[in-house]
């Protein structure tokens, strides 16, 4: 039976890290255990099971910039920004409040030009 | 600002203070974006077990700008209804009462809570935080958990279609009942905007968004992977308001399954006939909402749905 | 019933108890209906629907939804009754172990009734009892009069600010709630004039549109004992706001039940009875009838169950020259024994302490039956090796 193609789950710390460094990001890094996870999670209501399907360590260096040329103002980021961070400046751009962007990604995904770029620093 | 983001721009407010502990892409938290916009300030809401965790957590800080009763788990309606109650008794007649559901709460342990909330006909909206699973435990199924997926407990796949609760609260002579998804945010707002009219109430709104740690997607794929639900057919978007039917948000063309069910890791074993059976769920999931648009429709002016 | 004047009025506990919450202007009762107990639900519902009370009412759909609909009216500002018995008791105890953490004031009328296994209908103390550990305060009734004039003490007791705990009002069931007796009613102004109207601070209700308050939060390890500290200073203060309220009471209405604790005639007695609950009245007839054939025995009557008047009863004893105690509870665990223990321990020259399970589930406790355990206290005095654990009275032998 021919199983889906699906996307890549990866349990084990050491092969999430191995894949990363290879610059090879096509995966969700799911740790089932606390031992493969390096740092402790955020909340513990899961048993222990860290809640983040892609840990939060492993997207820091990662960034999310606006490019102001290619944006059309059309508000999809505002709308789709699961914590709200992203707030309207004066110009009727849109700007990312960094202190609380943790980042993840969705703002970069649904912008319907590329305005948005979400990529680790080293890359 | 593109059109159909005007009305939710009206509100410029965050409801949320920000520092929230969900999880990275948690669609929970657009979830509760909207709803509390729609809202407004006068308002006090419930949260399911989730909600319990990630939105208010002593000394951080409380993420809900609006009064909140936490640890309901198992008797979200009961709350409800005395919170709706005694807003009447305190003198405060615009008040409005607004719970936010986990799935786990509304169609396991707080099923018959809802159903006599509704039986008794409070005047509550009721918003379901449908992402298929008891997250807040590490991820076990619950009745609304999606046909073939796998679970903390089913391993090996869930093998009975999800309950289907939409329905299940029409046959409760509810006035307003609709489906949304985080797919499309601004649809939810506007659901939620038609739920705070006193005639709509109680109001039953349910909107499927995605747990990224029981549903093994990437965080930045929140909002797709709900848009893929709609425009595959396997969680059609539809309202009934007061003796009217229709869908609100239909696809040009229904895009295959596959699309959707590749995103989420939880689908990874799926073998072919797997795949089938999931079609033919669709299949029947769609003419029963058909029918049911057939039925109702005929009560009063048809209004066109949206089409992407 | 509907009275306009303060008058003597003739009624059983479950209709006293209902009057008594009109009285005390309640603003919401959320209640499932559960024998012996439904009546006091459906006088409220009648009281409201002829305009006399004006209140909301929820008939939930179960228990825990009853008492959950209760948190969340009491979590905003109202003024609040529920009034259940043995398995719904049991069912709501989630909620009350959240509404007494939460510091919520409310009161719920208890028609103490045995719970299942086996399947009784008749008076036992396990149903309220077994709630021991929730927090919530717990007053017993000897009589009619004193189920009524406790849900008026009850809500004047909780709604103090250095309280604002949840109270149990305990009657026997259908030895008190369907018992007629006759009670002297008060009018709404003498009521008035002793309860003022709930007025919550601003931090101890919400409403929408104010201050973002939020109960039952999640805290971790870092201030969970601190949030208990609070509850057990609360329950502490609750000591002598009891003694307050109730002398009070006896200023404004002529009676008073004692405070915490009620000794009869124990200055002198050999043996001392302890009990709790509508028991209270044989063993106070008995006393009278045995010290009339010249026997010196006594009684103390326990009023509030939680917080147990540790420290007083043991100045009680300590200033009596008892030398034996015998606690007669309506439970079969010894939950009152217990407590009596642990109280008198320590004490000069304490009496030997011996307990019995007695009337379970309305078994008939008759003058005999308390002048049979008089008989096994003086027996025992002396005796070095009373048992630790409380024991079972089934019924008097013969001869």
């Amino acid at each position: 039976m021919e199983k889906v193609k699906g996307i890549k789950v990866v349990e084990k710390f050491s092969e999430a890290l191995e894949m990363a460094r290879k610059r090879d990001y096509n995966f969700i890094y799911n740790p089932q255990y606390f031992e493969d996870l390096p740092m402790g999670c955020r909340n513990v209501s899961c048993r222990g099971v860290p809640r983040s399907a892609v840990a939060d360590f492993i997207m820091v260096g990662y960034k999310v910039t606006m490019d102001k040329e290619k944006c059309t103002k059309c508000g999809a980021c505002w709308v789709s920004c699961f914590l709200g961070v992203i707030k309207e400046a004066e110009d009727g751009y849109f700007e990312i409040d960094y202190e609380f962007c943790r980042p993840c990604g969705i703002c970069a995904q649904v912008c319907p030009v590329g305005a948005i770029e979400f990529k680790a620093d080293h890359m | 600002m593109l059109k159909k983001y005007d009305e939710v721009f009206q509100v410029k407010e965050e409801p949320m203070n920000p520092g929230g502990r969900s999880c990275l892409g948690c669609g929970g938290g657009i979830v509760t974006r909207m709803v509390l916009k729609a809202v407004g300030p006068n308002a006090v809401t419930t949260v399911g077990s989730c909600g319990t965790n990630t939105t208010n957590h002593f000394p951080v800080g409380q993420m809900s700008t609006i009064p909140i009763p936490i640890g309901i788990l198992g008797a979200p309606g009961a709350a409800l209804s005395g919170l709706e109650v005694a807003a009447r008794v305190k003198g405060n007649e615009d008040a409005i009462v607004v719970g936010m559901l986990g799935d786990g709460d509304a169609s396991d342990i707080g099923f018959g809570n809802l159903s006599a909330c509704f039986e008794r006909g409070h005047k509550v909206i009721v918003v379901v935080v449908d992402n298929q699973g008891y997250s807040a435990t590490g991820g076990q199924r619950s009745g609304t958990t999606g046909l073939k997926a796998w679970t903390r407990s089913t391993p090996k796949g869930k093998s009975r279609p999800p309950k289907y609760l939409p329905f299940i609260m029409l046959a409760h002579g509810a006035p307003y009942v609709a489906t949304c998804s985080v797919g499309y945010p601004e649809d939810l707002f506007e659901r939620v905007k038609k739920a705070t009219k006193r005639e709509n109430q109680p109001a039953f709104i349910q909107c499927i968004n995605p747990c990224p740690m029981s549903w093994k997607t990437h965080p930045s794929m929140t909002v797709e992977v709900c848009k893929r639900a709609v425009t595959s057919g396997i969680w059609p978007l539809w309202e009934y308001e007061r003796g009217t039917f229709r869908r609100t948000i239909v696809p040009k063309k229904l895009t295959p399954v596959e699309d959707y069910l590749s995103l989420q890791g939880r689908f990874n074993h799926l073998t072919g006939d797997d795949i089938e059976e999931i079609k033919a769920y669709i299949k029947d999931l769609n003419e029963t909402v058909d029918k049911y648009a057939e039925v109702y429709s005929k009560y009063s002016e048809y209004q066109p749905a949206t089409v992407v | 019933m509907r009275n306009q004047e303060s008058s003597i009025q003739y009624m059983r506990g479950n209709q006293a108890a209902a009057e008594a919450a009109r009285l005390a202007r309640i603003e919401f009762m959320g209640a499932y209906p559960i024998p012996p107990s439904s009546e006091i639900m459906e006088h409220i519902r009648t009281f409201i629907e002829e305009g006399q009370l004006k209140a909301g009412f929820i008939e939930a759909d179960g228990e825990k939804s009853a008492q959950m609909a209760c948190y969340a009216a009491a979590f905003s500002g109202c003024r609040t009754l529920n009034a259940t018995s043995s398995q719904g008791l049991l069912y709501m105890h989630e909620a009350n172990h959240m509404i007494a953490g939460s510091f919520l004031p409310m009161l719920l009328v208890v028609g103490n009734r045995s719970c299942f296994a086996p399947h009784g209908m008749e008076a036992d103390h396990t149903d309220s009892i077994s709630q021991r550990d929730t927090g919530w305060l717990q007053l017993y009734c000897e009589t009619v009069q004193e189920v009524f004039d406790d849900v008026i003490q009850g809500y004047k007791i909780i709604q103090n600010p250095d309280v604002m705990l949840p109270m149990f009002v305990c009657q026997d069931g259908y030895l008190l709630t369907h018992s007629m007796g006759h009670i002297a009613c008060p009018t709404q102004e003498e009521v008035d004039a002793f309860l003022p109207p709930y007025q919550p601070g601003e931090t101890d209700y919400v409403k929408p549109g104010g201050l973002p308050l939020a109960t039952s939060l999640g805290v971790m390890d870092q201030w969970f004992t601190e949030f208990k500290y609070q509850q057990w200073m609360k329950e502490g203060n609750a000591l002598q706001v009891i003694e307050d309220v109730d002398a009070e009471f006896g200023r404004h209405f002529g009676r008073s039940y004692g405070g915490l604790l009620e000794a009869y005639r124990v200055d002198d007695a050999e043996v001392v009875m302890i009990g709790m609950g509508s028991v209270v009245a044989t063993i106070r007839f008995t006393v009278d009838i045995m010290r009339s054939a010249g026997k010196k025995v006594g009684m103390v009557k326990i009023r509030a169950f939680r917080p147990f008047p540790k420290d007083k009863l043991a100045q009680v004893i300590a200033g009596s020259s008892s030398k034996m105690i015998v606690v007669a509870e309506k439970t079969f665990y010894g939950a009152v024994f217990d407590e009596v223990r642990s109280a008198l321990y320590g004490l000069d020259n304490a009496p030997g302490i011996l307990g019995f399970g007695v009337g379970l589930n309305g078994r008939n406790v008759d003058p005999y039956n308390i002048i049979d355990l008089f008989e096994q206290g003086f027996k025992n005095i002396g005796n070095k090796n009373i048992p630790s654990r409380s024991q079972i009275y089934f019924v008097r032998k013969k001869n």
